[in-house]
């Protein structure tokens, strides 16, 4: 009996310990087996309270596990553990989430049933399928205001075609998943905004043919839509909103992609010049020149465009010196377009030609009278190589009797015709006066040809950094390669004279474009030959490279030079020795053997060499030889100095401390020696003197 | 350069000479403008080649050159009648 009690009493122990722990589940099932012998009221009491506490924690994971049956998509899981929770727990949340599963499973199976109807053609059917689903997610949008079903719903819609319906639950849709977007999207386009459309599906980014499809047309119908409103509003003078349409027609630009067909792309085009065109009309009405001309910037596509901007230009500059860049780049093509005008506005035909002569006068005489500064400068170079050019092809089309298009080089490059003016220039090559006239012209229609104006328009500095970002192409023509070479051999003269390091690259085939136009060889040679210059040694390295490439006369008298005088400073640098140094001014003479300076240079050396062996045999005692030398130099100099020389040798023999009779024999034999260069000299007399007053 | 001659003498481009005439000596009594400017205005458009120029500057066939850039807008797109895509219908969370 003794040893029952002792078996029960630890079961309630245990059972105890388990309870205080919150171990509910396990110390029922202790408290149960102890309650079988004992039936106690206490042992009741503590069941009960193990009971309730291992409901709630059965609830708590059921709701856990329904949840995550959600999260998986397993709806009828996720139902049958809330239902269980709800039989377990005091709480309204299984409750709430039976309600909302049971219609989300009801909505599917009517879903699913709609998708079936509409995918066997019974488009009646699924509509009020559709419709009985999303009054359903309407229900549960209601009871449980959950976003997820207002969504479903409007899509639901969607699909059944109500879109009025859905696009006021779209409305009220606060996030949009790619799902929302297209059904939103969707019922917009079918509406009738296929602008707001395109932006809904503008983020969309789906790799699907028949969306594709889809947003093409509604993006075509999007395009229609703005055009016609901004027709319609550009057709009603004083029409307030028409900035506000023409902002559309921007945006509206925006939805394109790179894949979307060329047609497409072209009809937004159009519209955009459309709505600057309209834009532009305005500010033209209200003198705004400037917001003219930034609208109309880069609109080529029709004469009245160019010649509106040049009159907007022309306009600016009148009061500011601003424009002259861009009215000198578009003046002569507005010019240009009168031929092609006169017949449709201006009334005086045969007058075109005076007309045009004026206009060109009155635009030189505008660039020409602006205030110095600014692009005051490179647009009077602009405009006179647009003169230039103008000239040059107008003649060639008289010559050719070919009808050409007369436009600038920016103009035929806009408008796909630079090739058929190359083209003419090549077949009226004779036209030109040279072959340096012939390839700029050229030049300035090639593939570089922008980077050929900002050289001769003083920014060299962008013109051979356009020049490498068009890199460079295997077989360039002779116009595109003249402009390059040319542009390299400028700026490398520029690297050269601002002491960069690596100048020698840009004249790696400047040998070339010498070959090509002489006449800038000639210029540059003439330039060597004519100043003094800092950088000597950096010039004198260039031209031997330029020689070795290219041993011309022009760059022989150039490099002649430049090595007499590299040879200078280098022997003031103590770098080279006298003999080097002659050397090198030989090699100059070599050259060019008419380089007067180095001619000079050589002489003066000859000479001091002869100076030098003077003082040396003087020094010595030999009087006799130099006396022979001196009467022998071609150069008076080497006289006077052995004079000289021999006046203070007459000196210092006379104070020597050794016996007269020596003192009396080299002054004998030094004025033996001067008689022979010159019998009449007053040292003669002089050292006679000197011999006599020792003899005293 | 004076400024727009046809403002001054308030004419459009159509003016004949004798209508640049009277509109010059109207705008002498309306002393809107001085008569250094009037009579300069009325002397360029007097002048055919002056007036050419002056044409160039100040006159421009907007509504003509409207025209040639709506023309590739005109065409009517095909209307948009695709039906519904399905291509939303697996997703997870599907309706």
């Amino acid at each position: 009996m003794a040893k029952k009690k002792n078996k029960i009493d630890t079961l309630l122990k245990r059972a105890e310990k388990l309870f205080n722990a919150g171990n509910y589940i396990e110390a029922e099932e202790k408290f149960l087996k102890a309650q079988r012998q004992l039936n106690s009221p206490k042992i009741e009491e503590k069941l009960a309270v193990c009971r309730r506490e291992a409901n709630i924690l059965r609830g708590k994971e059921l709701i856990a596990r329904g949840e995550q049956s959600i999260q998986a998509n397993n709806l009828s899981l996720a139902l049958d553990c809330f239902k269980q929770a709800a039989a377990l727990v005091n709480d309204p949340r299984p409750a709430e989430r039976i309600l909302e599963l049971e219609a989300l499973i009801t909505g599917r199976q009517v879903y699913e049933k709609a998708r079936s109807a509409a995918a066997s053609g019974d488009r009646a059917a699924a509509a009020k399928l559709y419709e009985k689903a999303a009054a359903g997610y309407l229900d549960l949008w209601e009871t449980q205001k959950d976003h997820d079903a207002l969504k479903k719903a409007a899509v639901c819609l969607t699909k059944a075609g109500d879109f009025t319906k859905a696009l006021d639950l779209f409305g009220r849709v606060g996030d949009f998943d790619e799902q929302a977007g297209y059904h939103f999207g969707f019922a917009l386009a079918k509406t009738g905004d296929c602008f707001g459309a395109m932006a809904q599906w503008q983020t969309l980014d789906l790799q699907d043919t028949a969306f594709s499809e889809q947003r093409a047309t509604v993006l075509e119908n999007a395009v229609d839509q703005v055009y016609r409103d901004l027709k319609a509003a550009a057709g009603n003078v004083g029409e307030s909103g028409i900035e506000e349409r023409c902002k559309r027609a921007e945006e509206v630009s925006s939805f394109i992609r790179p894949d979307d067909s060329r047609a497409l792309k072209e009809r937004i085009e159009a519209l955009l010049m459309y709505a600057k065109v309209i834009s532009a009309r305005i500010k033209w009405e209200a003198a705004d020149y400037e917001a003219v001309v930034r609208l109309v910037e880069g609109l080529w596509a029709d004469p009245e465009l160019i010649r509106l901007k040049a009159a907007a230009c022309y306009h600016i500059s009148k009061d500011r010196n601003k424009y002259l860049g861009d009215l000198s780049e578009c003046w002569m093509d507005a010019v240009g377009t009168l031929d092609v005008l006169k017949a449709q506005h201006l009334g005086n035909e045969d007058k075109t030609i005076e007309i045009q002569d004026r206009l060109i006068r009155m635009a030189h005489m505008r660039i020409n009278t602006a205030n110095a500064g600014g692009e005051k400068e490179s647009a009077i170079a602009r405009f006179d190589i647009q003169t230039r050019l103008t000239a040059d092809l107008k003649a060639i089309s008289q010559r050719s009797g070919k009808k050409i298009p007369i436009c600038s080089s920016r103009y035929a490059a806009l408008s796909g015709r630079s090739e058929q003016i190359l083209e003419l220039i090549r077949e009226n090559k004779a036209y030109f006066r040279d072959e340096q006239h012939y390839l700029e012209t050229g030049g300035y229609y090639s593939r570089v040809g922008s980077c050929l104006w900002a050289l001769k328009t003083g920014d060299i500095e962008s013109a051979i950094k356009s020049l490498d970002r068009l890199g460079t192409e295997s077989t360039p023509d002779e116009f595109t390669q003249y402009a390059r070479e040319l542009i390299r051999f400028e700026y490398g003269l520029k690297a050269l004279e601002s002491g960069q390091k690596n100048f020698m690259d840009y004249f790696s085939s400047t040998h070339l474009l010498f070959e090509a136009a002489p006449a800038i060889e000639v210029r540059f040679s003439d330039r060597m030959l004519q100043d003094e210059r800092d950088n000597v040694l950096a010039y004198e390295a260039l031209t031997a490279l330029l020689y070795g490439k290219r041993p011309s006369r022009p760059i022989a008298r150039a490099r002649s030079v430049l090595l007499a005088r590299a040879a200078i400073v280098k022997y003031n640098d103590d770098k080279v020795t006298d003999k080097q140094f002659r050397v090198m001014v030989k090699k100059a003479l070599e050259l060019d053997p008419d380089n007067q300076f180095a001619l000079q240079l050589l002489d003066s050396t000859n000479m001091e060499a002869d100076m030098d062996v003077l003082l040396k045999i003087m020094g010595k005692g030999k009087f006799e030889k130099a006396a022979q030398m001196a009467v022998d130099s071609e150069y008076p100099e080497i006289r006077e100095s052995f004079f000289e020389m021999a006046e203070k040798i007459a000196g210092m023999i006379h104070d020597q401390d050794v016996p007269p009779e020596f003192i009396k024999l080299d002054l004998e034999r030094l004025k033996a020696a001067v008689t022979v260069v010159d019998p009449f000299h007053d040292l003669v007399d002089n050292i006679q003197f000197k011999i006599k007053t020792i003899g005293a | 350069m004076a400024a727009n001659p046809y403002s001054i003498l308030d004419i459009g481009k159509e003016a004949s000479n004798q209508e640049i005439i009277r509109a010059a000596a109207l705008q002498m009594r309306q002393k809107r403008f001085c008569a250094k400017e009037i009579a300069q205005a009325q002397k360029m458009l007097l002048d055919p080649v002056s007036r050419g120029c002056q044409e160039f500057l100040y006159h421009f066939d907007f509504k003509g050159l409207e025209e040639r850039l709506c023309r590739p807008l005109e065409i009517k797109p095909p209307e948009f009648d695709a039906p519904c895509l399905t291509l939303f219908d697996n997703q997870t969370h599907d309706c």
